[in-house]
């Protein structure tokens, strides 16, 4: 018996206890009535959307339906992961005092911030089989990969909006931080926007993929024929994505001590550059605009 | 009484409103940016949320100044973000002809009277600081108004080029509700307990 036990390697106690934290943190998640609001908001919204899928042909793709779950659970979620952050602060006490430290907790918060992406998921999955049943046509112009690319898009931004306000939570403790960093966010959304005025160019691409949710078709009036922006959704995705592993480690800097502070700046620094460098491959293809 | 307000997250808030609205009037661009101009009133909203915040209540609950006086008092610091608007859509009326000053300026009357209502209200329910809470709500409602236009359209909330006096009627009625709903959360508690007891009966009563 002895021996059996020997050979059976017991799980390490750092990972039990994140996987403990995380799981109370996804429970607290789950519970958040902000949440539970934008799941609702997305259910109505998608409704919505996909009764007018058929209508929209020629004129929008079901692609760009990827700031339904930005909006509902990534820019509602900031209220969220600051929310669970702040909250976290009362107990800061009793929880010293426990094995748990502070890097640990913010890491089980960042893992429950994958709630609103799982739903997001569905999401995805729920466009997809709209598209199937309702046998609504697809414009040739954007590829099933690309597509499937800006979706997924929305989905990483539903899971960057509360790991914003997790980072938000964690370095500034100024009263109405959610709030400007909501508006913070919208407004760098909207301003990539304008970028789609300008005539096409790389610096117009660059202004318009550096947001970390953006639209992808396009029209120059209200009785223009739609048109595609310039970029690389592929290459877009994986700049959003490290993103949302920047907001996580820079999450975790504030409570983390000398040595593996030293490790979270050089893991910052290398996402940093690996997100520039994403941003650039996502930019290089040919700015020119393709009819829808 | 002006002192004890929350000046970092009125001033903060109000500073990043006005950041928005300098840079929607300074943008060179044809149209009206009416769009961002009113991501600024949602900072805006922000900070008047939390005019009401309260962080030494248990001090404050021992001075001999009534709820109404307080409030009254700190209601002023809502002029900061009315003026901010004000100011910045007066600029936005230099810079693009045929801005549609009146509706704005009410619609902004509107929002920050609405804002202060919701901390008003959520102080009466026993919450010391309001802020955070009615700042969050509100701010993800005006934000989610602005973006997905939702119906009926017949009376638009954020109106674009049609629909400002509807708009405008329509803010000009919450702006009133909503100082009413002020007002009556700060009636005395002694007033508010007399009125219980005797109702309409007594104020007949006082007439004769």
């Amino acid at each position: 018996m002895t021996a059996g036990l020997r050979e059976r390697p017991a799980p390490p106690v750092a990972s039990v206890a994140l996987r403990s934290l995380a799981a109370l943190e996804v429970r607290r998640y789950l519970r958040s009535p902000l949440f539970l609001i934008g799941v609702g908001l997305l259910v109505w919204t998608t409704v919505v959307a996909i009764g007018d899928f058929g209508q929209n042909v020629g004129v929008t793709d079901p692609g760009d339906q990827d700031f339904l779950p930005a909006f509902c659970l990534g820019l509602l979620g900031v209220f969220v992961g600051h929310q669970l952050t702040r909250s976290l602060d009362a107990s800061e006490e009793a929880i010293g005092a426990s094995p748990s430290d502070g890097v640990r907790r913010t890491a089980a918060l960042c893992l429950a911030c994958l709630v609103p992406g799982v739903v997001a998921l569905a999401w995805v999955g729920w466009i997809y089989a709209a598209l199937a049943v309702g046998n609504i046509p697809l414009s040739a112009t954007i590829g099933a990969g690309a597509r499937a690319a800006m979706l997924l898009s929305g989905v990483v931004a539903a899971v960057g909006g509360p790991l914003f306000g997790v980072l938000v939570a964690r370095w500034v403790r100024f009263p109405g931080s959610p709030l400007v960093a909501v508006v913070v966010l919208a407004g760098w959304v909207l301003v990539s926007t304008v970028a789609l005025a300008l005539p096409p160019s790389r610096a117009g691409t660059l202004l318009h993929l550096s947001a970390p949710l953006t639209a992808w078709s396009s029209a120059d009036g209200p009785r223009s024929p739609a048109w595609v922006a310039g970029g690389s959704p592929g290459w877009y995705l994986g700049y959003v994505l490290l993103l949302c592993g920047l907001a996580a480690t820079a999450a975790l800097l504030p409570s983390a001590t000398t040595p593996r502070r030293g490790r979270l700046l050089r893991l910052l620094a290398l996402l940093g550059v690996a997100a520039l460098a994403c941003l650039t491959l996502a930019v290089l293809p040919d700015p020119v605009r393709i009819p829808l | 009484m002006l002192r004890a307000v929350d000046w970092r997250a009125v001033l903060g808030a109000s500073a990043v409103g006005a950041t928005i609205l300098v840079l929607c009037a300074a943008w060179p661009t044809s149209g009206l940016p009416l769009t961002y101009a009113r991501l600024a009133l949602i900072a805006l909203a922000g900070a008047a949320a939390f005019v009401l915040d309260e962080p030494a209540a248990s001090a404050v609950a021992a001075v001999p100044v009534t709820r109404g006086r307080r409030t009254a008092a700190r209601s002023v610091a809502v002029g900061i973000p009315l003026g901010v608007w004000a100011t910045g859509v007066g600029a936005l009326a230099l810079r693009h002809l045929g801005t549609p000053v009146r509706g704005l300026l009410v619609e902004g009357l509107g929002v920050l009277v609405l804002a202060l209502a919701g901390a008003a209200t959520s102080r009466l329910a026993g919450r010391d600081e309001p802020g955070e809470l009615v700042a969050s709500i509100l701010g993800a409602i005006l934000l989610a108004v602005l973006l997905f236009d939702p119906p009926p359209h017949s009376v638009p909330l954020f109106p674009v080029e049609a629909g400002w006096a509807a708009s405008t009627l329509l803010w000009a009625g919450v702006a009133a509700v909503a100082g009413i709903v002020v007002t009556a959360t700060c009636v005395d508690l002694r007033l508010r307990s007399w009125w219980k007891l005797h109702g309409a009966a007594g104020w007949a009563m006082l007439g004769a």
